[in-house]
């Protein structure tokens, strides 16, 4: 076979590919577990959590502002 | 490390192996294509609305691949002798004009029937050839990971309209006043502030947790703008601005993918542009504490920050994976995994998807993977071990804020219930998210399991089997461990 002559073995390499859309994306605001970071503000006493990072409120006092992993992983 | 990261163009393996997946199966070309026998007419001609953009500017590969847009937005990259062909289609010109044109410019011999092939094997499937033949749902790209649940916020036209306005922010001057100012406000915030305050303002009056939450919110719709606008500065047309689900996130979304055409500068631009526009936004958070004295707004600039970090993370669908994707050169890092990590084990045949890749850009795409790779399977790998877990707290989550929403609402504390309202929306969403998740994938690894066993019945037996085992031993896991339990 000539050099100059494309072959069908070329051809069959010659290759198209699907190229996804560029959709650049921004999730708003930390405060859902996708981040890692969750508020749960619980007033009145009540001390209940979710999230890694628990922020209560307990009127006044500040035991527990912040405690870590309360098993919401995600 | 490997044979296939030292050398550059032309590795591509003998023989016919390794078609990328994405391209429909075409005709044996050892068959002689008959021109009568073909759907294609006598002269054949683009479908309606095909638009040829030219090559993929500062590639990574070598030679440089061609781009061609569908009018559904489609983006197909093709090697230069599709591109070529279809360039010289026209509605007028016989196979045979345009292998005499094609030959002419490859400075090789073309034939009709070469032509015909390229058209009815290559072409065709795709969507690109209007006329008898041509798919009624032409085949678009399925990407991992990618947004779902896509909701329009701004319409292709209304998002081209901000971006007009917007676009002298990217005047140099304009770009140099921002990152100076942003520079200063950070150190004044930093060295001689205390965001401290703004915790406490935070702590005693949590309902302004709402105006952090909506000014957040805001700032990531902000950020969108600011791909669109780059876009647009860059000589390219943004597409619409929404928001849907990425994974599990709630997350704005700009579409941007009309920045195929732009040069590396300007794709870089694109990319950059949300983290710019964030800089912008928290300027305006400056000249607000400024006016108002608010502390919650420095929490507001603390937070926009570690937005734009988590923005930089290269291993899912942030601007981090656009900024890598466009300094090497490489348009869909994922779509590189399976052929990098198919030439790693094939020691020495290199799947033609890699063979193209520059040296550079082969090193940076396998690090990638490298990385990305062990990253996920770690992620995904505890989502399954801990899949109940995970669910029964964010289902306890999910109750307990619905609970004190209710409460909250009891003591007409309005504000707390609404903070409430959103925790038990976000809780409720990752439950879904993470089903959907492992369904998704699931669902990927049975239709592989059926390919790889396709009219093999040892392989599907095998393939039977290890789905078996696995959901034997997760199930055995997940009791085990007592995961059903205390729902």
């Amino acid at each position: 076979m000539s050099a100059s002559t494309v072959t069908m073995e070329e051809l069959e390499l010659e290759s198209a590919e699907l190229l996804p859309n560029r959709e650049t994306l921004c999730s708003g605001g930390s405060y859902h577990p996708g981040h890692s970071v969750s508020f749960t503000q619980v007033g009145y006493g009540n001390t209940a959590q979710a999230g890694l990072v628990n922020v209560s409120a307990l009127n006044g006092s500040f035991d527990n502002i912040l405690s870590l992993g309360s098993g919401n992983i995600l | 490390m490997c044979e296939y990261l030292r050398g550059g163009a032309g590795e591509g393996p003998s023989g016919t192996a390794g078609r990328p997946s994405s391209l429909p199966a075409a005709s044996d070309p050892s068959e002689p294509v008959t021109p009568s026998s073909s759907a294609v007419p006598q002269a054949a001609r683009l479908a309606l609305g095909v638009e040829l953009l030219g090559e993929f500017k500062n590639s990574g590969y070598s030679p440089p691949p061609f781009l061609v847009r569908r009018p559904d937005g489609q983006v197909i990259q093709m090697s230069r002798l599709l591109y070529l062909v279809a360039t010289l289609i026209n509605g007028i010109r016989s196979s045979a004009a345009i292998a005499e044109l094609a030959s002419a410019d490859l400075g090789r011999s073309l034939g009709a029937d070469q032509v015909r092939y390229i058209i009815t094997a290559k072409l065709l499937p795709l969507g690109l050839i209007a006329g008898p033949g041509a798919p009624v749902a032409p085949p678009t790209a399925s990407p991992l990971l990618a947004l779902r649940a896509r909701r329009t916020l701004l319409p292709e036209t209304a998002a081209n309209v901000v971006a007009a306005l917007l676009r002298p922010l990217f005047r140099w001057p304009a770009v140099l006043a921002v990152v100076v100012s942003v520079g200063a406000v950070d150190w004044w915030l930093l060295a001689t502030h205390q965001l401290a305050v703004g915790l406490d303002q935070l702590l005693r009056d949590p309902a302004t947790l709402l105006i952090v939450f909506a000014l957040s919110v805001a700032s990531a719709a902000f950020h969108e703008c600011g791909h669109a606008t780059a876009c647009r500065y860059g000589g390219a047309r943004p597409g619409k601005i929404g928001a849907g689900i990425y994974l599990v996130w709630p997350s704005f979304f700009t579409n941007v993918t009309d920045s195929y055409r732009l040069g590396r500068a300007a794709r870089l631009r694109t990319d950059l542009g949300g983290l710019y526009f964030n800089l912008i936004f928290i300027l305006g958070m400056a000249v607000l504490y400024e006016a108002t004295r608010a502390q919650i707004l420095l929490l507001v600039i603390a937070v926009t920050h570690l937005e734009m970090l988590q923005q930089l993370l290269p291993f899912v669908r942030f601007d981090g994976y656009f900024i890598l994707s466009d300094i090497v050169g490489v348009p869909d890092l994922f779509a590189r995994v399976t052929p990098i990590l198919r030439s790693v084990r094939a020691k020495g045949r290199i799947d033609p998807r890699v063979a193209g890749l520059r040296r550079g850009a082969r090193i940076a795409v396998t690090s990638w993977v490298l990385c990305v790779v062990p990253l996920l399977t770690i992620i995904v790998g505890y989502l399954l071990i801990c899949l109940p877990q995970i669910n029964r707290a964010l289902w306890r989550a999910t109750v307990q804020q619905a609970r004190l929403a209710g409460t909250a609402i009891g003591a007409h504390h309005y504000a707390i219930s609404a903070l409430d309202a959103i925790g038990v929306a976000l809780a409720a969403l990752s439950v879904v998210g993470s089903l959907y998740i492992v369904i998704g994938l699931t669902r990927r690894a049975v239709i592989l399991g059926l390919r790889w066993s396709a009219d093999r019945p040892v392989r599907r037996l095998i393939v039977a089997v290890i789905a078996a085992l696995i959901a034997a031993s997760l199930a055995t896991l997940w009791a085990s461990q007592g995961q059903f339990r205390d729902w």
